[in-house]
């Protein structure tokens, strides 16, 4: 009832609710943010469009979901949406390399440098290679390996998130773990070669 | 081989170990700032269309709807009827035609 009231007031466009709302989510939305994106810059870039967001539809909130799940929900969007543009971006970097046209200096900067703050600096090599692997895996195994793995979501949360069935979000997080190992193995071996 | 599983379970062995981090400084004031920004964006983009032009807007569609009603009801059809006529004699079209095949 009282969740019922506040999401109204948040419909209403009431500003003391939405930074109540703010207030309880900023950690939690730039954590994930950062599983995804691990550079701090930009994961507060994304997680500002994330409240944006959320205040421009939260009148599209049905109460289906809890709060949190449609929160994280749109953080798991956002991320991928910053994620594929970067992506289109290196690509056409590249296409440009390639035609031999010159590209201006700054913007051969597409490459986010790793800067996740919550990793010290001995873990830092082997957080940037796997966060590497973990970028190259296909979409859905993406979100659910990183909400488990790297923002420690249970499998449940991350079902309700993703909407897909518990034991689906298993499997999948099963092949994640599997492609990610051979992908490493592969990295590995051709570093010691 | 081993030595590469090892470097395998090392690697994910340090997803365990990322901290969670607070947002930065001033993140809540940036966010309610750009909402500010957004809000005054909706506004300016309608704020041309006042009240009063609205209404204005609002009493010149009427007139031309009325004006158009007007009109076609008082439109003469009689010249109409008369290039229809001419038309079907011309191409043989009307039912009184002398034709041999009919």
């Amino acid at each position: 009832m009282e969740q019922e009231e506040f999401i109204n007031k948040l419909k209403k466009g009431d500003q003391s609710a939405f930074s109540q709302l703010l207030e309880h989510y900023q950690h939690k939305v730039f954590n994930t943010c950062l599983s995804f994106v691990p550079n701090k810059e930009d994961a507060e870039d994304v997680a500002q469009e994330v409240f944006l967001e959320i205040y421009k539809s939260i009148h599209k909130f049905k109460g289906k979901s809890k709060l949190s799940t449609w929160i994280y929900r749109i953080a798991t969007n956002k991320c991928l949406e910053f994620i594929r543009k970067k992506n289109a971006k290196k690509r056409f970097a590249f296409m440009q390399t390639i035609l031999g046209n010159d590209i201006p200096v700054d913007k051969t900067a597409y490459f986010t440098e790793f800067n996740h703050p919550g990793i010290v600096l001995e873990n830092k090599e082997k957080s940037a290679t796997i966060f590497k692997a973990i970028n190259t895996l296909p979409e859905s195994q993406k979100v659910i390996f990183t909400l488990a793995k790297i923002d420690g979501k249970s499998y449940q949360e991350i079902a309700e998130i993703t909407g897909k069935s518990l034991s689906s979000v298993e499997s999948v997080m099963f092949r994640a773990k599997k492609a990610l190992q051979q992908k490493l193995e592969k990295l590995y071996k051709e570093k010691d070669k | 081989m081993e030595n590469i599983d090892k470097k395998n379970t090392s690697t994910f062995q340090v997803l365990d170990k990322i901290e969670k981090v607070e947002a930065p400084h001033f993140f809540s004031h940036k966010v309610l700032q750009k909402i500010v920004a957004e809000k005054e964006k909706e506004a300016s983009s309608f704020s041309w269309f006042s009240p009063s032009i609205q209404l204005a807007t609002i009493v010149v569609v009427l007139f031309i709807n009325t004006v158009a009603l007007v009109y076609s009801f008082n439109i003469d059809n009689s010249s109409n009827t008369d290039a229809i006529t001419t038309f079907a004699k011309d191409y043989e079209l009307q039912e009184s035609s002398n034709s041999i095949l009919n």
